[in-house]
């Protein structure tokens, strides 16, 4: 999943950084309001952290001009200004949700996964895929019933499958929401990293969950009754 | 209340304007009607006595063209005609003739009760006099002493006299002075009416300032629209100036504060952010002082924004407020029912970030704390005064709390011994808003089974 952070604070934002990649994410961090708004248009963002008061376009612009550019991930309002008229406001402008200042660092954690997940159409953090099923919060998957050893690469890929489902995902797309600037899109990482993701969720190879779509990407669309006579 | 009353003391010691006009012009048109009449009486009484004499000048020179003087002084009467009040018993105009031997009265002095003219006695040859009318004599009388030459060439003393009525004269100016005072009451009556008129129509003006000032006041407007006389210009232009700095000042007041929270609170996220990487003692009591700061800093933010209030406050629809704030909290809370019962045109005197901070507070405590629905029920509250206030009514159907509990969580939130933002800190913040709008926050018998909790507010 790739984060845009935009917080003019340098420290916070580094720090917020390192959180948000210890917990798995792509993070591309900015520290004011115009750099913020090429990021937010230009980039294949999954859910944006703005903090209202920048330098440059304030929070709420961004916001807006996102919006406008017909950007639909979720964005979450950092603020310190904790009036409910400002919250109403920010919410208004096609905000989803807010966290006021100063906030634990585990609360945006689980802030930005509850958005992620709603924006998936997901009520609760675990979703369930037939026997597969995978928690976001406690970032974990059981295949019936059992735990899955899973990679941070692996676990990235599946969660961002089980958050996609029934969507043409291109090797370029993946590459872009789950590895950094740097990556080569045209190595075969991601290949390799899906082929082990297979064969862990379909050791006996009669379900096939993750479909592959030649020229155009990979499709996660798990036959859940299969799954069940399989079992 | 004393400060009532203290108004109320001085309204009464200083009289309407209208009152202290209309009293001036009474006055000063009484004292120059009065002036007029008088100038007016003694004009006619002057010229009234000039024609006076003109005429008993003139009656005695009929008269001595008409009378005939013997040898032996007897007194005839030639039939010259006379003036017809002289012919005419008691008309009030009297002529006579007086000899050492005789005396001689006109027609008019038959039946007439002029007994001191009988005994006028006899004036020096060449002397003429104007007699003003006495107590004893009560008529005007112009007398002159001739000398008559007979037909033998004696000279004989002879005094002619002519006499008005005082009566008969004070009679005609009498009648003059009724008609003038009609006259300058009317004129008195005409002027007045006109001069409360001309007075109305100029304070026109300061009724409408007054109306719109009112109507400021009352939130119905936010400057004086009208358009009003160039002397009146310079008040309303600087009352309307006034009103947009005080706006004014408050908005960069809450800007200020706001860039005041923005910069206490980023330190304290860094803070914040930066306790994951130290030991977990330190990390633990350095999160209590962050948490205590960021109380301090809120309630003493939130206090500041209270005392930057504006003192006019505009009439909200309070209606689209409630509407905007629970579309809000659907994005938050999605799977929550919100249930609004509140007549369109509900409105109140009162600051809409206020409404909202109340609304948000308790509506998102019900989303948070367990209910499936929050119902919403809004009314008028009255406040005594011409502004209007609101009750609002939040029920839900989740755990619910007690009198006890609830009296806890208002006293925890003042407090600020609070750990985390919870539904005391909430609950604090509603009471807070509601005390300064000398309202209440209350809990009521459960309706839907949760919590139900009643907030009034009511501006001064």
């Amino acid at each position: 999943m790739r984060l845009l952070l935009i917080e003019d604070e340098t420290t916070l934002r580094e720090a917020l950084t390192d959180r948000l990649i210890k917990a798995g994410f792509v993070v591309d961090a900015c520290g004011d309001g115009i750099e913020g708004v090429y990021f937010a248009t230009e980039y294949p963002i999954d859910l944006a952290i703005v903090d209202l008061g920048l330098p440059g376009q304030s929070g709420l612009d961004v916001v807006k001009k996102l919006r406008k550019a017909g950007k639909k991930y979720p964005v979450l309002i950092l603020t310190a200004r904790d009036h409910w008229q400002d919250k109403v406001e920010a919410l208004e402008l096609g905000a989803d949700d807010y966290l006021t200042k100063p906030f634990q660092t585990e609360e945006l954690l689980a802030r930005v996964q509850a958005l992620l997940r709603r924006a998936g159409g997901h009520a609760t953090s675990q979703i369930e895929f037939g026997p597969l099923k995978v928690n976001l919060t406690a970032q974990k998957a059981t295949l019936n019933d059992e735990p899955m050893e899973l990679t941070g690469f692996e676990y990235k890929l599946l969660a961002y499958f089980v958050l996609h489902p029934d969507q043409v995902l291109s090797k370029l797309e993946l590459n872009e929401h789950l590895y950094e600037d740097d990556a080569d899109p045209d190595s075969n990482v991601i290949e390799v990293i899906l082929g082990r993701l297979r064969k862990k969720l379909d050791p006996e190879g009669d379900w096939k969950p993750i479909q592959t779509l030649r020229g155009r990407g990979y499709r996660f669309s798990p036959d859940v009754e299969k799954a069940h006579d399989s079992e | 209340m004393p400060k009532q009353d203290a108004a109320s003391g001085a309204s009464r010691r200083i009289p309407s304007l209208i009152f202290r006009q209309s009293i001036a012009s009474v006055l000063i048109v009484v004292l120059a009607l009065g002036l007029i009449g008088l100038v007016i009486d003694q004009a006619f009484r002057s010229t009234e006595q000039a024609a006076l004499w003109e005429r008993l000048e003139s009656n005695l020179f009929v008269v001595l063209a008409g009378i005939e003087v013997d040898q032996n002084g007897q007194l005839q009467w030639a039939a010259t005609p006379l003036d017809s009040r002289l012919m005419q018993p008691g008309s009030g105009l009297y002529a006579g003739g007086i000899t050492q031997a005789d005396r001689w009265f006109s027609a008019s002095t038959i039946n007439a009760s002029i007994d001191p003219l009988e005994t006028l006695s006899m004036m020096e040859r060449g002397d003429s006099r104007r007699i003003q009318p006495s107590s004893a004599l009560p008529f005007y009388r112009y007398q002159m002493g001739l000398g008559w030459e007979t037909q033998g060439g004696e000279i004989i003393d002879l005094t002619l006299w002519v006499a008005e009525d005082e009566a008969r004269s004070s009679e005609t100016g009498n009648a003059f002075r009724a008609n003038l005072g009609r006259w300058l009451l009317i004129a008195g009556i005409v002027i007045l009416s006109a001069q409360l008129v001309l007075l109305l129509v100029p304070l026109q003006a300061f009724r409408k300032v007054a109306t719109e000032v009112q109507n400021m006041e009352s939130g119905k407007q936010q400057r004086l629209q009208g358009r009003y006389p160039r002397e009146l210009k310079p008040l309303t232009d600087n009352l309307n100036a006034l009103m947009e700095t005080e706006r004014a000042n408050t908005e960069q007041y809450q800007r200020a504060l706001a860039d005041l929270a923005h910069a206490l609170k980023t330190p304290l996220a860094v803070i914040q952010a930066q306790l994951d990487d130290l030991p977990a003692h330190d990390a633990e009591s350095l999160r209590d002082t962050v948490v205590q700061m960021q109380h301090h800093i809120r309630h003493e933010l939130d206090r500041a924004a209270r005392s930057g209030r504006r003192t006019m406050l505009a009439s909200i629809d309070v209606g689209p407020v409630t509407l905007r704030v629970i579309t809000s909290l659907q994005k938050l809370y999605p799977e929550h029912r919100f249930e609004l019962d509140c007549t369109t045109e509900l409105s109140a005197n009162i600051l809409e970030r206020d409404l909202i901070e109340v609304l948000g507070n308790l509506l998102e405590n019900s989303a948070k704390y367990g209910a499936n629905i929050t119902r919403i029920q809004l009314q008028p509250a009255v406040s005594g005064g011409r502004r209007t206030g609101l009750q609002i009514d939040v029920d839900d159907d989740g755990p619910g709390l007690t009198q006890v509990e609830f009296e806890y969580l208002l006293q925890r939130g003042i407090r600020g011994d609070q750990r985390a933002e919870g539904q005391g800190l909430g609950l604090a913040i509603v009471e807070r808003i509601a005390r300064s709008y000398q309202g209440s926050i209350t809990t009521q018998p459960a309706r839907l089974g949760g919590t139900s909790i009643r907030v009034t507010l009511l501006p001064e």
